[in-house]
């Protein structure tokens, strides 16, 4: 049983009214964000999470800390269900660094003050070591002490995202997600924060997810990359293998389009052509059939599920372990 | 679908909501001007009433019928009303009752307001539609007919006043609040409490509220000014504090048949009401300006 | 005929910020030939953007600008212009928010019809048919239909093509490029990016593209700028510049880029933060944060040298870099 295990996880919103459309017999308007997830990760393993806009991995990582409701599936840590009503500690337990710097703070707040409340509240230090902790938190993320009573308006980019790293960590959790959380930075500020977080995945033993929309990035943090497309996932290898020789044909579409040194732009060429479809109109079939090169029959009348070698080697294409390379 | 970092111009990215002004010093060092204008003119105001007793010439209550209607002297600085009384004296007296009543006649409004929206915006649901269909209720009726039946019903007076514009005015507060509320809710730094396991009413009182009390404060200027001019109306129209307390808006309506005689009688008081009014406003605005950082 | 079609001459912006001013673009110059793709590129603050958008006037009230701007407008050399000569006539700009850069109440027909009406005087329903034909060069599928759409309605892929139809409506030579593809999915971002050079090689249109991102300059351009604190720091062909770049700053930046064909070593990061446009340091406004920074670097004045033919940095010290593998 791996630490944590994702078992078929299905999250859904309701994007318009019930009734309306059951008086129209029309079909429920619900959007089904997340569409039956599985992957595991063992303690103190680096998961990447990759897609584009509307993937649905930003929705997972709200479910398995338990923002939004689960419609179906389950989440487990440590062999425990977590289930909709979480205690204190089990949330503690599973913690999260968003993406935006400008909104991940609370404005009216002091660092400290922030990084308090959080240590009160859930006892993780007495009373008059809290000012002790607060001073190791800002070591560990590499900020300076003046900092801690500043509010965030007066820090940059960069160490609000430290910032978030610190409040994160401040509850001593066992699995830490990073949604994006290097997206809104500057590159040579992005760096160091990558740095930072593989230095702490080691020194303390973290189990990390980090979400991204940029290969590269999930690259440099990754030990296993999902890859995620209209809710499910497509791919999950360990990362050398998937960035070598990816095996679903959405995948190698997402390496071949990230642009490269090096690279010239041919004029008209795209390495993935059109626009997902909507996620409330999705195809019969596998759902990346539409825009994929190697589309057959077979993809339109049965959707492939995630199959390969094992549990962690496995891509969802009916012709991910057979066809050659599609350049 | 990412937001590369801030705008071409900043070396350090600013936060891009209004910063709370609880607590941060720094705000009000950066409030336009017009703000304390605004603040010295209703501080005036205060003022006056306190020292009213001292200022006061004359007992305002003190009826003389052998001099009513007399023009100003270097007695009655503002010539006596219908009964005789100095006027002056009245007009100082009534600074102890308009500028609280004005004052509690906003700031209860405001408080029950923003309590309900920041309770409907944050829970929503069930919530969310008794409190909000609850105000539109209270919108729905005409505003005066429900404070002269809740008058009626209290009998005259200030207790009664309050309580009708409590009950009336509440609903703009909590519109204002539950929006703001919706907005921030959906804000990372909230997400970030939930997922750190905070009790959620102590996420609605310090994660939430003091990012959207802004907007109350900027409301609350205005709003006294509105409580005060609704005071003078009703007693304008005799629903507000029983003669013989002396209060702006009775002493317009007692001076209104003088108009073309002693037209100093309504037309005094009017303007004392007009110059709270632009001090507030002043307020108001300012802190609008000051606080959208 | 001249081959230079943007001539930039030591452009400074000084912006009134009330209790004072900033220059945050300080001594700005370049040279555009035709038909070349010249790439700017810079983090946050650096001044690239402002740059971009003094070219063709758009510039918040309150700026001044120094130095001067040609601009072939007649096909000849560059000669100096006022922002009313080239908007809508010669050069066109598209942004890097599709949600914003698109009037929500105009159907997107009538939005990119908008220009060949004013400036040709086309009549309504030939503004129409001009609008159908550019939304088909520009890849639109099914362009009678979605001429017909609200912005809202389309995804943020079609609003970006929106725009770059709207910018070609009046037939530009210069186009100019705000980090456009920053907001879009990375599939979205390639489509575009081939569009652009499509469009670039068909039209023999000129192209000024600003981006943090150095990969896409890469893709899609000849030249590359950098920028750092309001000036240019080095110049030159694309590939040299990444192969081998002649300052400091490019240097490390290539070094904070994690790549994919790179090892994944240790990602370097620049120290400290670029500085305050309020308290420019004396000298190399890049000294303070330079590894390789000596004595004479703070007093050093700023000026562009040629270390090749084609090629030029600012930094005084360039035999001193290491390099990227």
């Amino acid at each position: 049983m791996a630490f944590l295990e994702v078992r078929d996880v299905t999250v859904r919103f309701k994007v318009g009214s019930l009734l309306a459309a059951r008086i129209k017999r029309e079909p429920p308007p619900v959007l089904t964000a997340v569409d039956g997830i599985s992957f595991e990760a063992e303690r103190g393993e680096s998961i990447g999470l990759v897609g584009e806009s509307g993937c649905g991995k930003s929705t997972l990582a709200k479910a398995i800390t338990g923002l939004v409701p689960i419609a179906s599936g389950s989440v487990h840590l440590d062999g425990r269900e977590l289930t909709g009503r979480r205690d204190r500690n089990t949330m503690r337990r599973i913690q999260m660094v968003f993406q935006d710097p400008s909104s991940s703070l609370n404005p009216s707040l002091s660092i400290r003050k922030m990084l308090a409340e959080l240590l009160r509240v859930h006892r993780i230090v007495p009373r008059d070591r809290i000012d002790d902790r607060c001073a190791e938190l800002m070591d560990l993320v590499e900020l300076p002490q003046s900092l801690l009573d500043a509010r965030p308006r007066r820090l940059s980019g960069g160490q609000r995202q430290r910032v978030g790293i610190a409040r994160a960590l401040a509850l001593e959790p066992e699995v830490l997600i990073a949604d994006e959380a290097v997206a809104a930075l500057d590159v040579s500020v992005q760096a160091p924060i990558l740095n930072l977080l593989n230095s702490l995945r080691e020194d303390l033993g973290l189990t990390l997810m980090f979400i991204s929309h940029d290969l590269a990035v999930v690259r440099y943090v990754s030990d296993r990359v999902v890859v995620m497309y209209l809710g499910k996932a497509v791919e999950d290898r360990p990362a050398a293998d998937l960035f070598e020789d990816p095996r679903h044909p959405y995948t190698r579409a997402l390496m071949a389009a990230a642009p490269k040194f090096g690279e010239r732009k041919a004029p008209g060429e795209a390495a993935l052509k059109g626009e997902p479809p909507s996620a409330l109109a999705l195809p019969s079939g596998c759902r990346f059939r539409p825009r994929c090169p190697l589309a057959a029959e077979i993809c339109e009348q049965d959707e492939p599920g995630l199959a390969g070698p094992s549990e962690t080697d496995r891509a969802a294409c009916h012709f991910a372990w057979t066809a050659e390379e599609v350049s | 679908m990412t937001t590369p970092p801030a705008s071409s111009f900043e070396a350090v990215p600013e936060l891009h909501h209004a910063a709370a002004p609880l607590g941060d010093p720094g705000i009000w060092r950066r409030m336009p001007k017009k703000v304390w204008v605004g603040l010295a003119i209703v501080a005036l105001y205060v003022l006056v009433a306190l020292l009213a007793p001292v200022l006061a010439p004359h007992d305002p209550l003190a009826i003389d019928p052998v001099n009513r209607l007399a023009a100003p002297s270097a007695d009655h600085l503002l010539g006596t009303d219908e009964l005789g009384r100095d006027v002056l004296s009245r007009l100082l007296h009534a600074f102890r009752v308009d500028l609280p009543l004005g004052f509690l006649g906003a700031l209860l409004p405001a408080i029950l307001g923003t309590v309900l929206g920041a309770l409907a915006g944050f829970f929503g649901r069930w919530v969310d539609t008794v409190i909000m269909r609850t105000g539109d209720v209270v919108q729905a009726f005409p505003a005066y007919i429900l404070v002269i039946v809740l008058v009626f019903a209290l009998g005259q007076g200030a207790r009664s006043i309050i309580i009708a514009f409590t009950v009336l005015a509440w609903v703009i507060y909590a519109r204002i609040i539950r929006s703001e509320v919706l907005r921030v809710k959906d804000l990372d730094y909230v997400h970030a409490a939930r997922v750190a396991g905070l009790p959620r009413l102590r996420i609605l009182r310090v994660h939430v509220v003091p990012n959207v009390i802004n907007q109350t404060l900027v409301y609350l200027p205005n709003d006294i000014v509105f409580a005060t001019l609704a005071l003078a109306a009703f007693s304008f129209l005799g629903l507000g504090i029983p003669q013989p307390t002396p209060e702006w808006g009775a002493m317009i309506a007692d001076g209104q048949p003088f108009i073309r005689t002693n037209w100093w009688l309504a037309t005094v008081p009017g303007l004392v009401i007009v110059g709270l009014g632009l001090g507030l406003s002043l307020v108001g605005e300012g802190l609008e300006e000051g606080l959208r950082s | 005929m001249s081959d230079r079609i943007l001539e930039v001459e030591d452009l400074r912006i000084t912006l009134d910020l009330g209790h004072r001013t900033i220059t945050p673009v300080d001594g700005v110059s370049f040279t555009l030939g035709r038909g070349e793709a010249l790439g700017i590129a810079g983090e946050s603050g650096c001044g690239k953007s402002l740059t971009l958008k003094s070219i063709i006037g758009l510039l918040p009230p309150g700026a001044r600008v120094d130095g001067e701007l040609r601009f072939a407008l007649d096909g000849e050399a560059p000669i100096a212009y006022e922002a009313g000569d080239v908007q809508g006539h010669g050069i066109s700009i598209i942004f890097q928010e599709p949600m914003t850069a698109l009037n929500p109440t105009m159907r997107v027909g009538d939005l990119i019809g908008e220009g060949p009406r004013i400036h040709e005087g086309l009549g309504r329903d030939a503004a129409r048919i001009r609008a159908v034909e550019l939304m088909r060069q520009v890849g639109i599928p099914t362009p009678e239909r979605r001429a017909r759409m609200w912005p809202h309605q389309l995804s943020g892929g079609l609003r970006q093509r929106v725009m770059i139809a709207t910018a070609l409506s009046t037939q530009p030579k210069l186009l100019l490029c705000d980090e456009p593809t920053t907001a879009l999915d990375v599939s979205i971002q390639d489509q575009i990016l081939g569009l652009l050079q499509g469009i670039r090689t068909r039209m023999g249109m000129s192209i000024v593209f600003v981006s943090h991102d150095l990969a896409v300059l890469g893709e899609l351009c000849d030249r590359l700028a950098i920028m750092y604190a309001g000036r240019i720091v080095e110049t030159g062909p694309v590939d040299e510049v990444f192969a081998d770049p002649k300052h400091p700053y490019t240097e490390a930046l290539m070094r904070s880029v994690p790549s994919f064909g790179a090892s994944t070593g240790k990602l370097a990061g620049i120290a400290g933060r670029p500085p305050d446009p309020r308290a420019f340091p004396p000298g190399c406004r890049f000294a303070p944060r330079c590894r390789y920074a000596q004595e004479d670097c703070t007093s050093a004045p700023h000026r562009l040298a040629e270390t090749a033919p084609g090629r030029a940095t600012a930094c005084i010290h360039p035999e001193s870099l290491e390099g990227v593998e």
